[in-house]
């Protein structure tokens, strides 16, 4: 990076927050802090619940996504819009009239204190562990690829989002995701520009994507009922629909978003946003990463993405291996781009036959490269067994440092830096506000004064910030730890949008009943989750089961009997 | 007890068609897959 770009990064990112920090200078009381003094407008909120949602890692994971296994990741996202509009319908609704600051605080009204704060600590470590994930994730990526210092990446931006989170509360973290998504947004946008004009001058963009849809990435709807099929329309309508219900109904950082709203309405406008801009915008950032597929078969691309890698291998007894691995996959990779030169001159032909010949010469050396890289990845690992050779996360930035002009580096890193901050901010802005208003305000402290829990808040919401920067410096240390949070936050998830269904849908279940029911499906889901080898995304759906239905079973038996006998 | 801002504005909900705006949303979702759907016949 040159001095342009860290000007743009540190202009970018230290803008944004220090903007947040002073706009929201007076401190108020604690509904200011906790719910924006319900100032917040749909627009907004909509920006607010999307830069929320999508963490540094969605913006290099997608294209890296994308690059590998085509369009049809888009699908996991179908079951949103219908997952929003149910949340619209009962949730906010109830939300709002009870006038709560959390979630949880709902539980507690519908069921018992002990509900409340069952769902509140299951959402605390969840998502406690999850913020140090997301300033880890891209602070290793991206100091791995520039030489930086991992410990002072993480430290740096930890502490800029404490900072603007721990001064001006909800309404500050509301205000900075709206630019830090502007930035975003206009940033994958630049990118997409540059990558059509970094295709070669004698293929037209029309010709590149038919090239990618030749080459089978463009497909992006399947309605296959194949189980072994990863995303299709039908896995990703239901099981998107359970874990949007579950994020977006549930989870304290999107719900302290919205409830953050002017009115009803610009809770729900905002809301709705997502259900419509969502998907697109997910559309558009696979596109981009196709596009980088198409941009590489005409240029040459590395092995392995992570360079760094590749330079560490070249250091132990594996080096001459990996080079005569390395020239040959430079010699498929130069076959790949002729076929595909060949294939766009069919297409611009418009000659079936031609067509379907350059097909299958194309297929095959995409083949080829893809188990080159298979043995280049294998050799990594007898080089350096502990090595993570899962490199689609490094493929966009590896490209963008490489191919895109100075200023515009610095524009992207910027990006997934802002959203990594946003999604970090509501995070923490959500943990200190459960940790406040859901265990301190009820056992510790019930009678004090607005100031004195908005000090409190600003107090816990330091403490997580400070555990999830401590976690994120550790996290190295945990081998496949993102897998391990995602396994977590899935055998918790169910289960807490299970209690909260219930606490909706059925009046006659009360507070024991679904306590008891959400305790054993919790111990069933982990016993499950220790002797069968099922994908961990079906917890999400057994977890919920497992409530609703226990819940209904123990009232109408156990606590029916009981609850006449106190009679 | 903490009380929420008194001066925060009242719902104004009930003057919105809602169901009219979720019937849409749905809508729109469809439109897109159908779109989707076209997008990858046209280019496989």
């Amino acid at each position: 990076m040159s001095p342009i770009d860290y000007i743009v990064l540190f202009g970018t990112l230290l803008g944004i927050a220090f903007y947040g920090m002073w706009r929201t200078r007076e401190s108020g009381g604690l509904n200011s802090y906790l719910r924006g003094d319900d100032s917040i407008r749909w627009g907004t909120i909509g920006l607010s619940v999307m830069a929320t949602q999508a963490s540094a890692i969605t913006f290099l994971s997608t294209p890296g996504q994308a690059y590998e296994d085509g369009m049809g990741f888009v699908q996991n996202y179908f079951g949103m819009p219908f997952a929003i509009i149910i949340i619209c319908l009962f949730f906010i609704p109830i939300y709002r009239r009870l006038k709560v600051y959390t979630a949880y605080e709902y539980l507690g009204q519908r069921f018992d204190a002990k509900t409340r704060y069952l769902g509140a600590t299951l959402f605390l470590v969840q998502r406690g562990l999850a913020a140090g994930i997301t300033i880890y994730a891209p602070a290793i990526i991206v100091s791995t690829l520039l030489g930086w210092n991992l410990d002072l990446t993480i430290v740096l931006i930890g502490a800029l989002v404490i900072a603007y989170t721990v001064s001006g509360g909800t309404k500050a973290v509301s205000i900075t995701q709206r630019y830090q998504m502007g930035i975003i947004l206009i940033g994958m946008v630049v990118a997409f520009v540059m990558i059509l004009q970094n295709l070669p001058g004698d293929v037209s963009v029309g010709e590149a994507v038919a090239v990618a849809g030749k080459l089978g990435k463009l497909e992006a709807v399947s309605f296959s009922f194949d189980l072994d099929q990863r995303y299709t329309f039908w896995s990703g309508l239901f099981g998107g629909l359970f874990l949007s219900l579950s994020y977006f109904g549930t989870d304290q950082s999107q719900v302290q978003r919205y409830l953050a709203g002017t009115s009803l309405t610009a809770s729900r406008i905002g809301l709705l946003f997502n259900a419509v801009v969502k998907i697109p915008m997910q559309f558009f950032i696979l596109f981009v990463g196709v596009m980088v597929f198409v941009f590489y078969i005409f240029e040459k691309p590395p092995v392995i993405f992570n360079q760094t890698l590749l330079d560490q291998v070249m250091e132990t007894e594996q080096a001459e291996e990996l080079s005569v691995l390395v020239s040959e996959y430079e010699e498929v990779a130069r076959n790949r781009a002729m076929a595909a030169k060949s294939l766009a001159i069919a297409l611009r032909n418009e000659d079936p036959a031609a067509i379907e010949a350059a097909r299958s010469v194309a297929l095959e050396w995409e083949a080829q490269s893809l188990a080159k890289r298979q043995d280049t990845k294998e050799l990594v690992l007898t080089a350096l067994p502990d090595a993570e050779v899962k490199d689609s996360d490094y493929v966009f930035i590896s490209f963008i440092l490489k191919y895109l002009p100075h200023g515009v580096i610095g524009l992207l890193v910027a990006v997934i830096f802002a959203a990594a901050m946003s999604s970090t901010a509501s995070e923490l802005n959500a943990l200190g506000s459960t940790t406040m208003v859901d265990f301190y305000r009820r056992l510790v402290h019930d009678e004090g004064s607005d100031a004195h829990y908005v000090r409190v808040s600003r107090i816990l919401t330091t403490a997580w910030g400070v555990i999830a920067v401590g976690f994120a410096l550790y996290a190295n240390l945990v081998e496949n730890l993102i897998e391990a949070v995602n396994i977590l936050g899935s055998i918790f998830y169910g289960g807490i949008l299970g209690i909260f269904l219930v606490a909706f849908f059925l009046k006659r279940v009360k507070g024991s009943a679904v306590f008891t029911a959400a305790i054993i499906s919790q111990i069933a889901v982990l016993t499950m989750f220790y002797t069968l080898e099922i994908s961990y995304l079906w917890y999400n759906l057994i977890g919920c089961f497992t409530v609703i239905s226990l819940a209904l079973l123990l009232q109408v038996t156990v606590f029916r009997s009981w609850e006449e006998a106190e009679r | 007890m903490i009380q929420r801002n008194p001066d925060s504005k009242s719902d104004d909900s009930s003057s919105v068609n809602w169901p009219r705006i979720y019937w849409l949303v749905a809508l729109f979702f469809f439109v897109q897959v159908a779109l989707f759907y076209a997008f990858t016949r046209y280019y496989s």
